[in-house]
């Protein structure tokens, strides 16, 4: 495991404060993000987990800005290294993109031009936030190709994107947002569709970059043990809010949330093997038909009657724990698996 | 023929033609399920295992080799009643439905093409096919996008079942879905193959979800099995070397458990398929290649027993050494 | 699982009986509602489709009767008690004769207008658009009709059977695109016209029949391509697969899951094809090559607007109302075509 880095209170790298995001589509609207809080230090990883409408890539996008206008974006507080974030579409936001906060997304072919060749991308990206030019514009991005493990990096600045394999796209796009340097890299699913070798390829990789650079990651996944081997700190969504959040050994220690526990009864492991699966009943909830009170109550299997009336808050267990459940669950049972 | 065994494979290559030379999908593979075993197949993207799977239901040509289900070859043209006994369940629950179909169109189809009992029967049918997969029969008149993806991963289940096949095929039946959805189809299917006395060829790329429903796992790297055993072994002693870098890259959910593991980290980026073909296809990437590994094609060892319990590897370097690498 | 008797199951398909799905033509229809210029570009299609269906029932004056007295009026609202007589309609049989036959009944003697104004041959020119909608709305959808039959099994067969078939049948198709259409139509229809007789003594075929199908065989070409690329975008998708794996014949397959999967597509190229097609028609008929006197279409009245002394200022009737309800009706479908490929597009990506 990692050694823990300094305590995100000192000195954060980015404090989200009760954000919101809706979306007017047509059917109704979306509520999407619904009250998000987290604070991240510098050279921590954090493990955003969830499922699809959770809203985890929601909340990332909308923080850069990169949401469509049908978006609405609320935050009581969002701070980047102490400074408030730009708005959206401010020119402010768009030099912050890339130089501070880097952003990588799940399938590299879509966020690669494929008409441009890769030294030219990742040029651009050193021309704009770095100012370089000429010689050293390309020692630039010749190193950075370097650093991300792509042997021959002068002979691949001349290819294009679609002759390298998936696993390289997604090293050229993590090349691509080191150029500038960035404090804190958003990563949305970026080994999601790739190969599980080359997955654990990328991981080391992005591990090693922080160590070396001091990068802050928040990693944004649906993969319970991407992020029990590469974050220090979890958080676990469920439409829309944070439902726990806990240092990564303290999570998988003792889940307490009944979502939380139900994912990891639910998936199989490789590592042992049990008779029947838990699966977590029902389907995951529909945003534009939130029930009133806890949304995960129809599905939950401690549910109370009043967690169909009030919808839960974040409350603090120890150390560093939080919970947004009515219910105190007993702590968990191991065994009960194997 | 064994006794026991329901599908037969040997020597089955499944070739494309290419621009550079014929892209190998399938080079020569070798494997049997018995009854009511499920086999595993896995391997990372472009190792030929969808393409196996489609080869033996007839959806791409096959360019040599030898399957057969209970005696008859399912390559070449198969006949209708063939078809009846093996069946596939698909991918992608959003492209796997015609849209334009309702959910009870989508499972009479099956009985209409092989005009099986009258209409009463067909309609009496498509209702027990969605109990046995989970599905309110009153859903009968909807149309797939109504449905979750679970959900119509579940009609595409019933869809396979219809005509009562032996053995179902699953091509990564749930790697489309949610976490929290898997569990629940996976054990419908483990549900399934015990009520039915089903066989399984399972294919996925996610040894975790592997490992629990199989009996067997065959580990295939481009276009050949490189490591076939029952799963324990071949999950907690793997002895080919693609085999033990592919089960340390898989995640576990438990972060001590993540501290403690030994990875073997793989260079580079696996060859294309239309390379050519020279010596062990994981020379170019294995920590204990030779030259003669670069030389010749390692064969999948022992050739002797098709027991249930038995263990072959392809691989100079192990197999040579009586195994003594192995953990 | 315990066994489910028959009786139960039959109780079960009872109950689903009673729920019926939504299929993606409902969601579609609603989206569409949604849309309001296409909604409204429907209705008024819908309405001059009426009015020129029941125009022989309506009173207004005989569009094909001359009289120079009445020449050049311009518009005015006017009831005129002119006689009319059926005399007025050349070759008027069948249905519209029976209409008229009923026109005669109700309305007797009574004729409307002109108040569109009349043309240089004293000929009421609202009449005429009415009439002459007849004409080009009925080649606008006969021989898009024409063109989508043709271009669907074209298409459909070059992409389903793919390979070597579908690469000669697409260079046919290159080859057809580049021959200039306004020759080969000035050919055949020149042909034709001088065969009329023995034409439609051995097919039966009309004049106007004849025209239709030959503006139809113009535009099948792309509705070809469209259903083409459609049907190969389809050709490898999962369900397809899984119909051939279930084993369902190659017939069973384009039928019952390519065709239905492409008529969306084939739906918003049709309603953008009908106003290419009467424009075309528009135009021959302007070059003289389309319909004849005393038929009339919109083309014609263009050709008659233009013919006229000083257009513009003097005449001015005479091209601004065929000219408002060609445009506007080439519009109107144009914007219900838009209504439907939103409507149809979202709804193809289900998720």
């Amino acid at each position: 495991m990692k050694k823990a880095p300094l305590s995100p209170e000192r000195s954060p790298v980015l404090e989200v404060d009760g954000l919101e995001v809706d979306f007017e589509t047509g059917d109704g609207r979306v509520r999407a993000v619904r009250g998000l809080s987290y604070r991240l230090g510098p050279g921590e990883t954090l493990g955003v987990v969830g499922e699809s409408g959770s809203g985890k890539s929601v909340t990332h996008l909308a923080m850069l800005g990169l949401l469509p206008d049908t978006a609405e974006v609320r935050a009581e507080r969002l701070r980047f290294q102490g400074n408030d974030l730009p708005p959206a579409g401010s020119e402010a936001l768009r030099r912050l993109r890339g130089r501070g906060i880097g952003m990588i997304f799940q399938d590299p072919m879509t966020s690669l031009n494929p008409f441009l060749t890769l030294g030219t991308q990742i040029a651009e990206m050193a021309r704009i936030h770095l100012g370089l030019r000429g010689a050293a514009l390309r020692e630039t991005v010749v190193a950075a190709l370097a650093e991300v493990g792509i042997p021959n990096p002068e002979l691949r600045i001349e290819q294009y994107p679609h002759e390298f394999s998936g696993g390289m796209r997604q090293r050229a796009m993590i090349a691509m947002m080191l150029v500038a340097e960035p404090a804190l890299l958003f990563a949305d699913e970026p080994t999601t569709a790739l190969d599980v070798t080359v997955q654990a390829q990328i991981l080391g990789l992005l591990a090693s970059l922080q160590e070396r650079r001091g990068m802050s990651i928040v990693l944004i996944t649906h993969d319970l043990g991407v992020v029990a081997g590469f974050a220090h700190r979890i958080l676990v969504m469920y439409a829309g809010r944070v439902v726990e959040e806990a240092p990564t050994p303290a999570l998988f220690a003792n889940p307490s949330h009944p979502y939380t526990r139900g994912l990891l009864r639910s998936i199989p492991r490789l590592d042992e093997e049990r008779e029947e699966l838990e699966p977590i009943p029902g389907q995951p909830p529909d945003l534009l038909a939130l029930p009133e009170g806890c949304p995960f109550a129809p599905r939950c299997p401690s549910v109370r009657e009043l967690c169909l009336r009030e919808e839960p808050g974040l409350r603090s267990l120890e150390d560093g724990h939080a919970l947004a459940c009515h219910v105190d669950l007993e702590p968990f049972d191991h065994e009960e698996r194997s | 023929m064994t006794r026991g065994v329901l599908l037969e494979v040997a020597g089955l290559k499944v070739h494309f033609p290419g621009g550079r030379g014929p892209i190998r999908a399938v080079d020569g593979v070798d494997f049997v399920v018995r009854e009511g075993e499920t086999l595993g197949l896995v391997g990372e993207s472009g190792c030929g295992k969808s393409t196996t799977a489609r080869a033996l239901v007839g959806l791409v040509p096959a360019t040599a080799g030898r399957a057969e289900l209970d005696g008859r070859s399912l390559l070449g043209r198969q006949r209708k009643s063939l078809r009846r006994r093996i069946q596939m369940v698909f991918q992608d629950p959003y492209a796997s439905l015609d849209p334009r179909q309702t959910v009870g169109d989508i499972l009479r189809e099956p009985l209409e093409i092989h005009g099986l009992g009258d209409r009463r029967e067909r309609r009496l049918r498509t209702i027990e096919l969605m109990l046995q997969v989970g599905l309110d029969p009153r859903f009968l008149n909807r149309y797939p996008h109504e449905f979750s993806g679970g959900q119509r991963q579940r009609i595409g289940i019933a869809r396979a079942l219809a005509l009562r096949p032996d053995l179902l095929l699953l091509d990564e039946p749930v790697s489309a879905l949610d976490v929290s959805i898997q569990a629940q189809i996976l054990n419908l299917l483990s549900g399934l193959r015990r009520e039915l006395g089903l066989s399984y060829l399972f294919i996925a790329h996610d040894l975790s979800v592997v490992r629990h429903l199989a009996d067997r796992v065959a580990v295939m790297y481009l276009g050949r099995i490189v490591e076939i055993g029952p799963k324990a072994a071949v999950f907690d002693r793997p002895r080919h070397p693609y085999t033990k870098a592919l089960l340390s890259a898989v995640p576990v959910p438990d972060p001590e458990v993540e501290a403690r593991r030994e990875r073997v980290f793989l260079e580079g980026d696996p060859p294309s398929p239309d390379r050519e073909k020279k010596g062990c296809a994981f020379a170019s990437r294995c920590p204990l290649a030779t030259e003669r590994c670069r030389r010749e094609e390692p064969m999948l060892l022992p050739r002797t027993g098709l027991g249930r319990e038995s263990r072959r590897v392809a691989c100079f370097e192990v197999v040579e050494s009586g195994g003594g690498r192995a953990g | 699982m315990e066994g489910r008797g028959p009786e139960e199951l039959e109780r079960l398909l009872e109950e689903a009986r009673k729920v019926r799905g939504n299929s993606l033509w409902k969601d579609a229809m609603r989206r569409f509602r949604r849309h309001g210029a296409a909604r409204f570009a429907l209705r008024f299609l819908l309405a001059l489709s009426f009015l020129c269906l029941f125009t022989p029932l309506l009173p207004f004056a005989p569009p094909a009767r001359v009289r120079l007295s009445e020449q050049f009026q311009p518009p005015k609202a006017v009831f005129v008690r002119h006689g009319w007589s059926r005399g007025d309609y050349p070759g008027a049989s069948g249905l519209t004769g029976r209409m008229l036959d009923l026109r005669e009944r109700i309305f007797g003697d009574l004729e409307f207008g002109p108040w569109m104004g009349t043309d240089s041959k004293g000929r009421c020119l609202m009449s005429r658009i009415l009439w002459g909608g007849r004409v080009s709305l009925m080649v606008g959808l006969v021989a898009t009709l024409v063109s989508l039959i043709v271009g669907v099994v074209y298409g459909a067969l070059s992409g389903f059977l793919g390979g070597f078939w579908d690469d000669l049948m697409m260079r046919i198709v290159d080859v057809l695109y580049a021959v200039p259409f306004i020759f080969v139509v000035i050919f055949l229809i020149t042909v034709i016209r001088e065969n009329q007789e023995v034409l439609e003594a051995t097919f039966g075929l009309t004049r106007m029949g004849v025209f239709f199908l030959v503006i139809g065989l113009v535009y099948w070409l792309t509705m070809a391509r469209v259903v083409r690329g459609q049907v190969l975008s389809l050709k490898n998708r999962e369900f397809i697969e899984a119909a051939r794996v279930l084993g369902a014949s190659t017939p069973r397959i384009l039928f019952r899951h390519l065709v239905p999967n492409v008529v969306s597509v084939v739906l918003v190229y049709l309603t953008l094809t009908i106003p290419r097609v009467m424009l075309f028609e528009a135009f021959l008929s302007f070059l003289g090559l389309g319909v004849e006197a005393p038929d009339v279409s919109w083309g014609m009245l263009a050709a008659d607007g233009l013919g006229a002394v000083n257009p513009v200022r003097v005449y001015w009737w005479f091209v601004l109302f065929p000219s408002l309800a060609l445009g506007a009706t080439l519009l109107a479908l144009n914007f219900v075509g838009d209504g439907l490929r939103d409507a149809l597009d979202p709804r193809l990506r289900e998720r």
